[in-house]
């Protein structure tokens, strides 16, 4: 990749980035407080889980479709995509995360001089109300925007998620920088994998019950760190 | 074997029109329609047009309380689905009706060496009208294939409850998540066009989708509830009984609410039993009217 192309994408994948991710568990806190998640190896599964059955198969596959249609310069292809995953998104908590999210990065997105306006014209949907803006969708527009190739745009968007479990991890669990970076290390050849595989003409699908229902039951914690 | 029960020669055509098929004469697998057309009469809900072939069987409905809200026990005499079966349901729920769709056992889905069962449900809830859709759980066998899709379009003031729930297997003799593959979408679309979804393919050969946390459970369940025009407080009111039968179980069971796209509440439950699955489904069921229409659970005298 031209390293021009990678430091653009560097400045919203870096945790420097005020997306707001470092706020939202995704049900990690609930799942540790009541004992589903106590080691590594458990949060280990339960990312895994999460990256396989949930994140891949549903916010990598509308991140692909928000990529092919922002190729096109089909603003409505975006917007359907967005509301496909606003309409999977089940647990209000979730899906006002990824929407806070997405709605950042969409603000602090400043687009290079070829774009043709379609962050401009997703930016309108968004303020306007036709469309959510969810992390997965404002990701694949920006980083199709910026150059990056489909497969390298889904790898970061999943690997920014594994980071943010790794960060969240450190304050829940007793878990060092060490091992954060194994499990890290370890997540590497299934990101790969999914980003490889993940296809923009998938439908949605998601299958996490466990991660869906920790993270409703999130809003019932007595005491919270994290938003979701 | 098809079975018209309510002709009426009157109206246009009902779908799923008898048609010659020779391949299935000389086949087993079945290609089972059912039809409805329901409204409300008189104070009670009656099915006004309707006609079913194999293995779908429809009863007249049952009135099993005071609310005129029509019960049917949608029956499979053939025991179960095998590879190939192709089921489909489509009724239409006339303003104002109440229809509660059941079934009078688990849905068994048979193992297939080759093609999937496919079941395909579309229902359409006039305006003000009631639908609840309360099957048994579905076990999927080893080695079965199966895929299902429900479709639901609510019309303005129109109110939906779901239940959908799976089954590991055969859990009893050991049996868990060796079907191969199932397939899962639920889509509810309302009269403004927002909708919600649920959709999964599970296929546990290719790596383990179904043992979250290496967790045990057994059955998984998803109750849908969903009305565009009832006030937020209700909804609200309702989410704190469920929070409180959920918080109350005394069995193994993990579950959470919240609220989805649409004005509504969705539920998911893990349980490790089938006794577990019930008792949270029946209380979880009773909140739901009792919140929204301070009424009782009919009592379905299934055993």
């Amino acid at each position: 990749m031209d390293t021009r192309l990678l430091l653009q994408g560097f400045r919203y994948l870096d945790t420097f980035f005020p997306s707001g991710g470092f706020a939202f568990s995704s049900g990690l806190e609930a799942a540790v407080q009541e004992g589903s998640v106590q080691t590594i190896e458990d949060l280990n599964q339960y990312v895994v889980d999460y990256f396989r059955w949930g994140l891949g198969p549903c916010e990598a596959v509308a991140l692909a479709q928000a990529y092919q249609a922002s190729c096109r310069r089909e603003i409505n292809g975006v917007i359907q995509t967005d509301c496909a995953l606003e309409s999977m998104k089940l647990c209000r908590e979730t899906r006002t995360a990824s929407r806070q999210m997405g709605r950042s990065l969409l603000h602090h997105t400043i687009p290079p001089q070829n774009d043709q306006g379609i962050i401009e014209e997703f930016s309108t949907a968004v303020s306007s109300g036709r469309s959510p803006g969810h992390l997965a969708v404002t990701f694949g527009i920006a980083f199709q925007v910026i150059g990056w190739d489909q497969q390298q745009t889904i790898a970061g968007f999943l690997y920014q998620a594994g980071v943010g479990f790794v960060s969240a991890s450190y304050k829940l669990l007793p878990i060092g920088q060490r091992e954060g970076q194994r499990l890290l290390e370890s997540w590497i050849p299934l990101i790969e994998e999914l980003s490889r595989t993940i296809d923009a003409r998938m439908p949605l699908m998601s299958w996490t019950p466990v991660q869906d229902i920790y993270a409703m039951r999130h809003s019932q914690l007595t005491s919270r760190m994290f938003r979701s | 074997m098809r079975r018209q029960c309510v002709p009426q020669a009157d109206k246009p055509p009902l779908p799923f029109q008898p048609r010659p098929s020779p391949d299935r004469e000389r086949s087993h697998i079945q290609k089972g329609e059912l039809f409805l057309e329901c409204a409300k009469r008189n104070g009670k809900t009656v099915f006004t047009r309707s006609r079913c072939s194999y293995p779908w069987y429809v009863f007249q409905p049952l009135y099993l309380d005071h609310t005129g809200c029509a019960t049917t026990f949608l029956t499979n005499p053939s025991g179960g689905l095998a590879g190939g079966d192709t089921c489909s349901l489509l009724a239409t729920l006339g303003r104002d009706s109440h229809v509660l769709f059941t079934t009078p056992s688990a849905t068994k889905i048979y193992r297939t060496i080759e093609k999937p069962t496919i079941q395909s449900i579309d229902l359409n809830v006039g305006a003000n009208a009631i639908c609840e859709w309360m099957p048994e759980v579905t076990i999927p066998f080893a080695g079965s294939s199966f895929e299902q899709t429900i479709a639901i379009r609510l019309e303005t003031g129109a109110t939906l409850i779901l239940w959908d729930a799976l089954a590991a297997g055969r859990v009893v003799r050991g049996e868990r998540w060796q079907f191969s593959s199932f397939a899962n979408g639920i889509r509810i679309r309302l009269a403004d066009g927002r909708s919600l979804e649920e959709r999964y393919r599970l296929s546990p050969d290719r790596g383990n989708p179904c043992l979250p946390l290496n967790q045990t459970w057994n059955y998984t369940g998803s109750l849908f509830m969903v009305n565009d025009q009832v006030p937020t407080s209700t909804w609200d009111r309702i989410k704190q009984d469920v929070t409180t039968v959920i918080e109350n179980q005394t069995g193994e069971v993990l579950g959470g609410v919240s609220e989805p796209s649409v004005p509504g509440l969705v539920v998911k439950v893990l349980t490790r039993s089938a006794p577990d699955l019930n008792t949270a489904l029946e209380q979880l069921w009773h909140v739901a009217r009792m919140g929204l229409w301070n009424a009782t659970i009919p009592s379905l005298r299934r055993y």
